[in-house]
């Protein structure tokens, strides 16, 4: 059983960036036991009947960690795909692609909150210009109205309710939403505020992991 | 230079600026005096003679047409008491010119995931009314939403059409031979009554509210051309009966605060109180009108 305090905290995060070689930018993400790798190609080449005058064209592709590729997938990518469309600075690479490809490795809840999480983390990696940083965290409810924050599989048994939210970093306002089970009205926004508070936890997480970055490439000078 | 082509001239050569002029004004393109109206609904139920139940939906210029197929199979051997609902959303290149032929377009494997959740979040149908016999018997119902012409906000209309459907839907009585190890594979010992059919129990009334973000306003009912113009799409799935939200989609764009969530919560309120009057009034036709709300 959670203690209620820990309900309201994220499960440990983990971040290596630039481990794919061929890449432009690239990312191991891990929220616990939940385990994503994702890379970032752009802005690259784009075939012609993609090409738009007025912006990068966003491609997505997102693997299961086995077997073929489902609905799951083509609604998970729609929904990245509306995010970094909306975060990077597209109109400054016309007649680009930015191609973001994911691989999850391990799935332990939170799945949708890990990919969209190692999407930024890859776009920083790649040094694509950015309006905004996005953090995505996801919250469930059981049955007697427990808020919990980031829940493992395991944790997340007794949920009736899921929703996942993902945050941008100028005035935490909400980009993306995407709801499992019923909510009443209180519920949903006892639900966000506490999702509020953990992306900020993520957000200081990139923080770190880019001086991190940054401080072991002026060393290696 | 007349009046009437220089307005006609103004929309062509700026789109984006005769869009932006209506809504500042507080007027829709297509008429509509309101940036919250919704577009006149018309349902028929019961228009497909040879599906089990369908429904045909009308919202503006939006068509969409629901048929509900039934089938008998065995049980999931993991889940014996429970039958199954296959619901599939079909944007064929007859609806709009950007649908082309071939596998389905991202749209409607969005819009058919998007279905399959609201069933699941809602709870509509319990999948133990589907069963028959336990681990022998259930029913599989085929869920199919098309649409014959786009004019913006599917899903929407989809589950409107979704919804009238499951309305209009009955299962016909199904008697089983007692004893009989393999029945559904014979097929021999199971004898289905097509005179007398039973409604099935719906358990909520899923409604759903659209709205496009467009320079800090709220617009409900996007046609095609808001929803392109628009800078982000939000739709609000509440149950009628209980008042519980059970979808909030929001698919990327650009970000809301929290107090525009709660704006958007509560235009869907509004919304979906007329809807679902008028849906219980249902009979062969109905039309509904936003102004009836006021």
């Amino acid at each position: 059983m959670p203690v209620k305090d820990k309900a309201l905290e994220l499960r440990p995060l983990f971040a290596q960036l630039g481990l794919l070689g061929h890449t432009d930018g690239s990312v191991m993400f891990s929220l616990g036991q939940t385990a994503v790798i994702c890379g970032v190609y752009g802005p690259a080449e784009v075939k012609p009947h993609k090409e738009r005058l007025e912006g990068a064209t966003v491609e997505i592709s997102l693997r299961p960690p086995s077997g073929p590729t489902g609905l799951q997938e083509k609604a998970k990518e729609a929904v990245l795909k509306g995010l970094v469309e909306s975060s990077i600075l597209g109109s400054l690479h016309p007649r680009t692609s930015v191609f973001v490809s994911l691989q999850p490795l391990d799935m332990d809840g939170g799945e949708l909150a890990a990919a969209v999480n190692a999407t930024c983390l890859a776009l920083m990696d790649c040094s694509i210009s950015m309006r905004c940083l996005f953090a995505s965290v996801e919250v469930t409810r059981t049955e007697d109205g427990i808020i919990l924050l980031d829940p493992s599989q395991k944790q997340a048994t007794k949920a009736v309710a899921k929703a996942t939210f993902v945050f941008e970093s100028v005035n935490q306002d909400v980009l993306a939403s995407h709801l499992e089970g019923r909510w009443s009205e209180k519920a949903f926004q006892a639900g966000l505020q506490a999702a509020l508070d953990g992306s900020k936890a993520i957000f200081q997480f990139y923080r770190e992991t880019v001086k991190r970055k940054f401080s072991k490439e002026l060393m290696m000078k | 230079m007349d009046a009437q082509s220089s307005v006609s001239e103004f929309k062509g050569i700026q789109p984006l600026e005769y869009f932006q002029q209506h809504i500042e004004n507080g007027i829709r393109v297509d008429g509509r005096r309101s940036l919250h109206d919704f577009r006149p609904v018309t349902i028929s139920q019961g228009t497909i003679s040879s599906a089990d139940g369908s429904a045909v939906i009308k919202q503006g210029n939006s068509v969409f047409v629901c048929g509900i197929k039934l089938e008998l199979a065995p049980p999931n051997p993991n889940e014996q008491n429970k039958g199954f609902i296959v619901a599939n959303v079909d944007l064929p290149p007859l609806c709009h010119s950007q649908f082309k032929p071939g596998p389905p377009s991202e749209q409607a494997q969005v819009a058919s995931k998007f279905v399959k959740e609201v069933l699941e979040n809602s709870g509509i149908v319990k999948l133990e009314d589907l069963n028959i016999k336990e681990g022998k018997l259930s029913w599989v119902v085929n869920v199919d939403i098309m649409c014959l012409n786009h004019d913006g906000n599917v899903l929407d209309c989809a589950l409107k059409a979704l919804l009238m459907a499951f309305t209009d839907l009955t299962l016909p009585e199904v008697t089983l031979q007692e004893d009989d190890e393999a029945v559904v594979e014979t097929g021999g010992k199971i004898v289905v009554n097509n005179e007398k059919r039973s409604k099935l129990t719906l358990h909520s009334k899923p409604i759903a509210c659209s709205m496009a973000i467009f320079d800090e306003k709220i617009l409900v009912d996007p046609t095609e051309q808001e929803e392109a113009l628009a800078e982000s799409l939000v739709t609000v799935v509440l149950d009628a009966n209980s008042g519980d939200l059970v979808h909030f989609y929001k698919p990327g764009g650009s970000s809301i605060s929290r107090q525009k969530m709660q704006e958007c919560t509560g235009l869907a309120k509004k919304q979906y109180k007329t809807i679902a009057k008028s849906i219980d009034q249902a009979g062969v036709v109905t039309k509904m009108d936003s102004k009836q709300s006021k």
